[in-house]
């Protein structure tokens, strides 16, 4: 189960997407959200699954992989379609039983929503899954910098998040540990009733908590120790350079855009 | 009691081969033994303590337990679990409760027994890690790091199994916590009958506590056999990535400046022993 989740995690082998600059695929994927969230029709719903499955292809990444990788995030999806499936009014009626109501909208909103959460995610992790931590947080630090002219703390914010993806496989492993530890003491997490479940949680994040808590205490010491100081100028040795299909890529994603907002405000 | 047959385990990690963690493993474990594990990184030490806790299912072979092949992976993980506890590496990162005496009470409370029970199981679980009752309605997140780990010893050993398995239980330990915990070992083998594997770097700690030692090289089990043979093997130790332990490799030195010291000394008691009888007899 621990295994299963791929969030925020590197992939390690040769595709183009891995070489492309960090840059053109952070605003690639902002490019992709609004796109998903603009999107309504079954065609333009086409449209974007084909270009998902492309970057796929180009990625290099098993499919396999990524499939895994939705598992645990199945159950926001179901709950959400279940949701919308009995909670969206409408006009055709296809199933009615006390309270529960089942619309044609109903059910053609619940698909598109389980579709729209399955591709924002495969299209966020394709963005973790092409480019190393460092690489990606330096990325984003040149798209912020701009910010930094009117007093956002951007190099903080980065060092943030590049600890928190640092930290995602880390504390994976010690969540592993710790439901084996528990589970060979007669701790059990697969049966009883949801409340009995969750209690039989806290046996799990307490100690995670107190490791977490312990692990950036002694982060904050070692780069103390450092002489870290987030004020300081810093300069990094990474220099990214922008190629034609970066150029290619990011006209596409700027026109993709575009386009998908005039039709909407004409239409 | 527990035998494992032709195990081997392989994991699909980050890339898309897999990875053999153990490859044909046997390894039959009796009441009462006191084993060594001992293998370089990566050698799959840990992975079949895991097996042998019921922790990881084997990909491949069979368990037998007190001889029935136990098929259905799941009723062997069952089985294997209320038999064998399990005491990982660094074991303190997994105290949670508000008390010591709760935190210990875990385990027998999880297993169902009457509150009678759990009260006898933890005061001797206590007493039998050296743990004062002074201590058990503290807070096991106030107590020392040498404290904490036998809190959490003993919290496994409340669930009163019939193996213990230990994974490098003391490192991190100071010299004297080292000894102590390796005799409470001891103890507890021979009031609860319970068989002991230890896991280990230290060549020194299994030559003076195991009887048996099975070496592990690259997920693959090299050698079973008892202390005295292993050590006196130093190529065999070698091909593994591991020495003798330090004082036999000194016994091998004067050996070789021409003193005749026996050859299967692991201990610095039993050189001492030995060096003053070649002495006595020299004069």
């Amino acid at each position: 189960m621990i295994r299963d989740i791929t969030i925020g995690q590197y992939y390690d082998c040769e595709s183009p997407l891995h070489k492309m600059d960090p840059r053109t695929k952070i605003l690639w994927t902002l490019f992709y959200m609004i796109i998903l969230f603009m999107i309504n029709s079954v065609s333009e719903y086409l449209i974007v699954i084909l270009m998902t499955v492309f970057f796929i292809k180009v990625s290099n990444i098993p499919v396999k992989f990524m499939l895994r990788g939705l598992k645990p995030i199945m159950l926001i999806v179901i709950f959400t379609a279940v949701l919308n499936l009995f909670l969206t009014p409408g006009e055709t009626v296809l199933f009615s039983k006390g309270a529960f109501t089942v619309t044609l909208e109903g059910v053609a909103l619940a698909l598109k929503m389980a579709v729209r959460i399955i591709l924002l995610i495969i299209g966020s992790s394709l963005l973790t899954l092409t480019t190393t931590p460092t690489v990606l947080t330096g990325g984003l630090e040149v798209l912020l910098s701009p910010l930094k002219k009117i007093g956002v703390p951007i190099s903080v914010f980065v060092m943030m998040i590049g600890i928190a993806l640092r930290f995602i496989p880390t504390l994976l492993d010690e969540t592993d540990k710790i439901i084996k530890a528990q589970t060979s003491r007669g701790a059990d997490f697969e049966n009883g009733n949801p409340i009995k479940r969750i209690k039989a949680m806290i046996p799990i994040l307490i100690p995670l908590f107190v490791s977490a808590f312990r692990r950036a205490d002694e982060l904050a010491v070692a780069m103390e120790c450092r002489c870290y100081n987030s004020d300081a100028p810093r300069t990094s040795y990474r220099r990214f350079c922008f190629g034609k299909y970066d150029t290619y890529a990011l006209v596409c994603g700027i026109l993709m855009c575009i386009i998908l907002v005039v039709v909407k405000v004409v239409l | 009691m527990i035998e494992l047959r032709n195990i081997s385990y392989s994991y699909t990690a980050n890339s898309s081969e897999n990875t053999v963690a153990v490859k044909n493993v046997n390894l039959k474990i009796d009441k009462g033994e006191f084993i060594g594990i001992a293998g370089h990184t990566g050698s799959g030490k840990t992975t079949v303590a895991q097996i042998l806790a019921g922790l990881v299912t084997p990909t491949e072979g069979s368990i037998l337990i007190d001889g029935e092949e136990i098929s259905d992976s799941k009723a062997a993980a069952r089985k294997l679990r209320s038999r064998v506890g399990i005491v990982f590496q660094y074991p303190e990162h997994q105290l949670f409760e508000e008390t010591v005496y709760r935190d210990i009470a875990f385990g027998p409370k999880n297993k169902g027994m009457s509150e009678s029970e759990i009260d006898e199981c933890v005061r001797k679980s206590a007493e039998l890690v050296h743990l004062k009752e002074e201590y058990f309605e503290k807070s096991p997140f106030d107590l020392s790091g040498g404290q904490k780990r036998r809190v959490a010893i003993a919290g496994v050993i409340a669930t009163k199994p019939s193996v213990l398995i230990l994974d490098e239980p003391a490192a991190g330990l100071d010299p004297v916590g080292r000894e102590r915990l390796l005799s409470e070992l001891h103890r507890i083998r021979r009031e609860q009958g319970t068989t002991i594997i230890l896991i280990s770097h230290s060549m020194e700690d299994l030559a003076r506590n195991a009887e048996r030692i099975v070496l592990l090289n690259k997920g693959e089990k090299l050698t079973d056999a008892p202390a005295g043979e292993i050590f006196t093997n130093s190529q065999l130790l070698k091909k593994c990535g591991l020495q003798l332990p330090e004082i036999t490799q000194v016994i091998n030195m004067l050996n070789q400046a021409g003193m005749a010291l026996p050859e299967n000394i692991f201990t610095v008691e039993d050189a001492c022993r030995a060096i003053q009888k070649y002495m006595e007899v020299e004069k």
